[in-house]
């Protein structure tokens, strides 16, 4: 499959979501629903995921996108199949959380242990695009403030702000800092755009469903699976240059 | 039933600490991961019980939200010594990791077989293999995600965890489904089944699984 089939996949899913999503809104059980959606759409880009890998070289970077794709596709599982036995949601902490923090922790630790070390000498010169970096932290952690304002649990809420703004700090930062000689940065930009997007749309997800704007956090649910869909291709379309260099 | 875990734990142990010092290399190595996944089951029994009554939970609730995540952990650290401490190839590794789950899941049958009778063969047949496979497919996750991640530190410190959330949701999937009460039960028995043939079926090297994504994508590149 070439590039652009991953790209084309991408878009089919997002556009066959937003139908799913738009078609189901007025039912009780909606939210069941959206997540089959979305089971559905993140299985057939674990497929492609895979298909790729054995195509080409196992890269790492590819696998721990991998890892990330599998904890968001098992948090929707749980999700589903809690509703399913238990005919409810789970009160207070749920494993679904725990996986969730797992996709965040999967694409932070691709950025923080596979491109950080390349990217970022640790010297002064680097330090503004540090600082710079830490926009998306901030944005963040004012959400996981307002969350808390509004009677979320706090504890989870940190939690989740922690791994989120970790994941955004680091993606943010691949935007910013210059590229090194071989291109890897460059290559890579679109992915950590979609990433950066990603955090920050998921942050504002959990903002509203605290706040219970139905709507909104309809549309921003539709928004997250859409950006995760495309970090595939973009992930793809990165690693592919990094065989031409 | 009431039973004493600790005695059940001494009886099967024994008979391995027997065979430890008579075996030799990897059948000894296998053998002592045999025993450290029961003295993990053992210890991450009580902790869940400890946790349970602590945080107030119900049965149910205890082994689907909480015993996950702890027993996870448990089968983690056995792992991470052996991973970061020892110079292994990564084949061994994974036996250790599968040892270690093989471990736990048998003195949880033991346990379970105890408390709700062994009169039921098919289904005893069934449980068995299905905890075996989970407990097995979960550290063996483990293991070889931390085999991937233990030559690179940074990565390492954040994929550790990552991998216990992902291992940790996959087993209370398994829970969740086990303790419905009525047909949904057999999808909890089915999916770590499932799952292990699709894994070994994907990991054969060199054989038709893989021989035949590679005609598929050979194809595909020659229509494109």
């Amino acid at each position: 499959m070439t590039e652009r089939g991953y790209w084309l996949t991408a878009i089919g899913l997002a556009g066959i979501a937003a139908l799913g999503y738009g078609l189901f809104f007025c039912l009780y059980s909606y939210r069941m629903i959206n997540n089959l959606i979305d089971i559905g759409a993140l299985v057939i880009t674990g497929f492609l995921l895979l298909y790729y890998v054995y195509q080409k070289k196992e890269f790492l970077f590819l696998k721990i996108l991998g890892g990330a794709l599998a904890c968001c596709l098992l948090a929707r599982l749980f999700s589903i199949l809690y509703w399913w036995v238990m005919h409810k949601s789970p009160d207070n902490f749920s494993v679904e959380d725990l996986s969730l923090w797992g996709v965040y922790l999967f694409l932070f630790s691709a950025d923080f242990g596979a491109l950080d070390r390349i990217g970022d000498d640790a010297s002064r010169n680097m330090r503004p695009y540090r600082l710079g970096a830490l926009l998306i932290p901030v944005l963040v952690w004012l959400m996981v403030a307002g969350i808390c304002y509004s009677g979320g649990l706090i504890g989870l809420s940190c939690f989740y702000g922690l791994f989120l703004s970790l994941a955004g700090y680091y993606a943010f930062k691949m935007l910013l800092i210059p590229d090194i000689e071989e291109g890897f940065i460059r290559v890579l930009r679109p992915y950590h755009a979609i990433l950066t997007i990603l955090v920050l749309l998921e942050s504002f997800r959990y903002f509203c469903s605290v706040q219970d704007w139905l709507l909104l956090q309809y549309i921003l649910e539709w928004a997250v699976l859409t950006a995760f869909l495309f970090l595939l291709p973009t992930a793809v379309r990165g690693i592919e240059r990094w065989c031409i260099i | 039933m009431v039973y004493n875990i600790e005695n059940i734990f001494v009886c099967l142990v024994a008979p391995l600490t027997l065979m430890f010092f008579l075996l030799s290399g990897e059948a000894r190595r296998l053998n002592l991961f045999l025993i450290v996944g029961m003295t993990v089951c053992l210890v991450a029994g009580n902790v869940n019980l400890a946790l349970a009554a602590w945080f107030n939970y119900s049965l149910a609730d205890a082994s689907v939200l909480l015993a996950p995540v702890c027993e996870e952990f448990f089968k983690l650290l056995p792992l991470l010594f052996y991973t970061f401490f020892f110079r292994l190839s990564s084949n061994q590794i994974f036996a250790a990791a599968i040892a270690v789950g093989i471990g736990f899941a048998t003195l949880e049958n033991c346990c379970y077989i105890i408390q709700y009778g062994s009169q039921d063969l098919w289904f005893i047949l069934i449980r068995g293999f299905a905890a075996g496979f989970m407990h097995g497919i979960c550290t063996a996750l483990m293991g070889l995600g931390l085999n991937e991640v233990r030559t690179q530190k940074k990565l390492a410190y954040t994929g550790t965890f990552a991998l216990l959330c992902l291992a940790a949701t996959y087993h209370a999937s398994y829970n969740l489904l086990v303790q419905a009460t009525d047909y949904k039960q057999y999808f909890g028995v089915f999916l770590p089944i499932v799952t292990a043939l699709a894994w070994v079926l994907l990991r054969k090297k060199n054989k038709s699984w893989q021989e035949l994504i590679r005609l598929l994508c050979q194809a595909g590149q020659e229509k494109a």
